[in-house]
């Protein structure tokens, strides 16, 4: 089991895995920093050829990031054969309506605001958890 | 003498012999009035003759009246009355040639006194003669009346000392009687002063006294005040004998449309000098200027006074008459147009086009030029204004998106690491170290409030969407449902009317709701339920209140009042809580960013209407919209 996290902000990211732990989450974490990064990553390609790529179990996607943002990516994950079935949940700092129907469009399977506190954070990330990784079946 | 003698001879068959006689002869009885005035001449005795002539055209028996029984021929019998009366009283002769219309032939009368009454003897003169002058007359007389202009006759009448003193009429042809309305037999021997005493102030009488001294025609024309109007007349006066005739035509259709024409030519010289900007050119078919008038550029060789009657040539350098001739050659062949031209530095707004006569056909050409440079260097300005304007409200755009995000970013990323803080450094910070924590995490959560609302404030003034037909009742319960948890805290009781459907923004008239009620949500009164009221009242731009700014371009508007039983505010403030940042209260007191009514003014604003609030202090709150409604 594996959680890949894809997003610019350390902080963000240090949160991300903080409230991930809190949750009570024990597996792994990856995490990636841009979209061009995530995609190497997903298809062994730059940094990652030859090195071990676990298939991540959930993706979770910052929207604002440098080089390639979190649209692109996953408009480029779902036009891809091999990538598509990849469990996507966006967590952005937007609330936009525009933003929230442009990645449904583009099949996203969850939208979420970044909320303006941790422990409501760590509140999201637990029904996350109990949601992704408990209780619905993921294709292998 | 020979009367006497013949009746001295007694036995001679007198009357016989009478009868005998060629002439016509006849004696008068003269009758007077009490006074002894000769009014009338009674008929003793006629002859054979006299009986022949007169069968069927006069009725002759012993005993009639001259006057009295021939009313029916009082223009011929009238002045053979005065004849008779003149030989009556002077006691003289007279012998002259006489015109019988009703005989139709001319007579050489001899008129003698009798005893009290007068003989009067006629001889019929040549028959071809007196019909050839017959077939004259009435030949001139049909030329007269065939005339189209009024002909009329007078005979001067002079005084003792010889000075006219009045015109008697003497003839009118038919013309005359149509344009008089007065049959020639009403008036003909009346006088000058008796028909028309209006002539004698108008100058006439002494006119044509003058024409019959001078003996030379005279001609002028006359206005006459009659009750339908005035009535212009162009007459001539020509001496004749001791007379004149006055030859007359009504000129007062040809008088008005001269006059109307003058003062259309009079309107238009004043219109071309008077409007603003405007200069007139115009031209004939041989590009000869007719009119030059008004504000036209300084493109011509001399002064704009000087234009007229000079050719296109003649007035402009070679390259502009070829230019204009052109244009005014297209008017001249029938086409109109409308053209931007920028000549001598200045903008004209010019129409060349043609010029028709009644029957149509084009016989000028004019062009109309407007300056119109100050507008173009306005809309110049205007233009480079929106520019500058649309650069802005980029860099507007853009400080919205960093505000929302990059500024929100910083603050999310403080409440969580006082989150993280408190929650795994609890024992190491004590109590103190976690309250100055708290207030951190306050200080941030304000401004990130702050931010939100600035952005709302500066989207709303920035933004303009389309508008749409708005439910303002949807919109309220929306912001009921959103403010669900606060309504129900706070026991609170919003009693509202049918709201009306308007045109308008969704999120910006939600906005102005939401504001308004947490405004009354927020500033109760302690320990008493907020109650809110909400108001409507259709409003048509005629009976807008006093207060209201609005430039009223909708004709009907709707008011909608939103009153609380609040703390109220002290009316001082009444204008400056629309200001953004303007608050009444301590942050202890009441939370608020100072930015709420700010919005609501601006989304008024945006929606052309108007808002006032009015209050006490601890009376509660009303605030006041107007909102267009079509």
């Amino acid at each position: 089991m594996l959680i890949l996290i894809a997003d610019d902000d350390a902080d963000d990211r240090m949160f991300l895995e903080q409230a991930l732990r809190q949750s009570g989450y024990t597996n792994d974490i990856r995490t990636v920093e841009d979209g061009e990064d995530l995609l190497d990553y997903l298809r062994q390609h730059g940094k990652y050829e030859g090195q071990e790529t676990p298939w991540p179990t959930l993706l979770i996607l910052d929207l604002n990031m440098p080089r390639k943002n979190g649209f692109q990516a996953l408009s480029e994950i779902k036009d891809d054969q091999r990538l598509r079935r990849l469990p996507v949940v966006v967590m952005t700092t937007s609330a936009a309506d525009e933003d929230v129907i442009k990645t449904y469009n583009l099949g996203v399977n969850s939208f979420i605001t970044k909320p303006f506190n941790f422990n409501r954070l760590v509140e999201i990330i637990s029904a996350l958890k109990v949601y992704w990784l408990e209780t619905v079946k993921l294709p292998k | 003498m020979s009367t006497r003698q013949v009746s001295e001879q007694p036995g001679l068959p007198l009357a016989q012999m009478l009868d005998l006689l060629p002439d016509g002869v006849v004696y008068y009885q003269t009758i007077r009035d009490e006074s002894g005035e000769v009014v009338d001449f009674q008929l003793v005795y006629f002859n054979q003759q006299i009986a022949n002539m007169a069968e069927g055209r006069y009725e002759v028996s012993p005993g009639l009246l001259l006057l009295g029984d021939n009313t029916a021929h009082e223009a011929s019998i009238r002045p053979l009355f005065e004849e008779y009366k003149a030989v009556l009283t002077q006691r003289t002769l007279r012998e002259y040639d006489y015109f019988d219309p009703n005989l139709k032939g001319y007579f050489s009368l001899r008129i003698n006194k009798l005893n009290d009454g007068v003989l009067v003897c006629s001889r019929l003169i040549d028959k071809t003669a007196s019909l050839r002058i017959q077939q004259q007359a009435t030949l001139l007389q049909n030329v007269l009346n065939g005339s189209i202009n009024g002909i009329m006759a007078y005979r001067s009448l002079r005084d003792e000392a010889g000075h006219i003193v009045d015109f008697e009429l003497q003839s009118a042809n038919k013309a005359a009687e149509e344009m008089l309305g007065q049959q020639a037999g009403e008036i003909v021997g009346k006088t000058l002063r008796e028909l028309y005493p209006e002539e004698i102030e108008m100058g006439l009488f002494d006119w044509y006294c003058q024409a019959v001294e001078r003996g030379e025609p005279q001609r002028t024309q006359a206005r006459y005040h009659e009750p339908v109007g005035i009535r212009w007349l162009d007459l001539s006066a020509n001496p004749l004998d001791d007379g004149i005739v006055v030859t007359f035509i009504d000129i007062t259709s040809s008088r008005e449309a001269q006059v109307q024409i003058d003062n259309q030519a009079s309107l238009f010289r004043t219109m071309s000098q008077s409007v603003p900007d405007l200069g007139v050119l115009v031209c004939d078919r041989d590009y000869r200027i007719l009119f030059a008038n008004g504000d036209l550029p300084a493109i011509f060789l001399t002064e704009i006074k000087d234009l007229v009657g000079h050719m296109l040539e003649e007035i402009l350098p070679a390259e502009m008459a070829a230019y204009i001739r052109q244009n005014f050659s297209d008017a001249l062949a029938g086409r109109s147009r409308y053209m931007n031209e920028e000549i001598a530095d200045q903008y004209y707004e010019v129409f060349v086009g043609p010029v028709n006569d009644s029957e149509g056909q084009t016989v000028m050409a004019v062009a109309t030029l407007r300056n119109i440079t100050a507008v173009k260097h306005a809309q110049q300005q205007l233009e480079s204004s929106v520019n500058e304007l649309k650069r802005s409200n980029q860099n507007l755009e853009q400080f919205a998106y960093v505000a929302s995000h990059d500024l929100q970013e910083p603050l999310r990323k403080i409440q969580s690491f006082g989150d993280v803080l408190r929650d795994q450094y609890e024992e190491v910070l004590g109590d103190q170290g976690t309250d100055l924590i708290r207030r951190m995490q306050s200080a941030a959560s304000r401004m990130s409030v702050l931010i939100r609302d600035l952005l709302m404030y500066s989207r709303i003034a920035s933004y303009r969407e389309a508008f749409g037909k708005i439910d303002l009742n949807q919109v309220l319960s929306e912001v009921t449902d959103d403010l669900e948890a606060i309504i129900a805290d706070k026991k609170a009781i919003i009693k509202a009317e049918t709201l009306p459907i308007i045109q308008g923004s969704a999120l910006q008239l939600r906005q102005l709701f939401q504001n308004l009620l947490s405004n009354s949500l927020k500033f109760n009164r302690a320990n008493v339920p907020p109650v809110i009221e909400i108001t409507t009242q259709n409003r048509s731009a005629t009976e807008l209140p006093f207060w209201s700014e609005s430039d009223k371009k909708a004709s009907a508007y709707v008011e909608i009042t939103v009153s609380d039983n609040g703390i109220g505010f002290d009316p001082a403030y009444s204008e400056r809580i629309f200001h953004v940042f303007q608050r009444l209260h301590g942050r202890s007191e009441y939370n608020g960013t100072g930015i709420g009514l700010a919005i609501v003014q601006k989304v008024i604003e945006n929606h052309q209407g108007d808002i006032r609030a009015t209050a006490a202090p601890g009376e509660g709150a009303t605030f006041t919209i107007l909102l267009p409604c079509r």
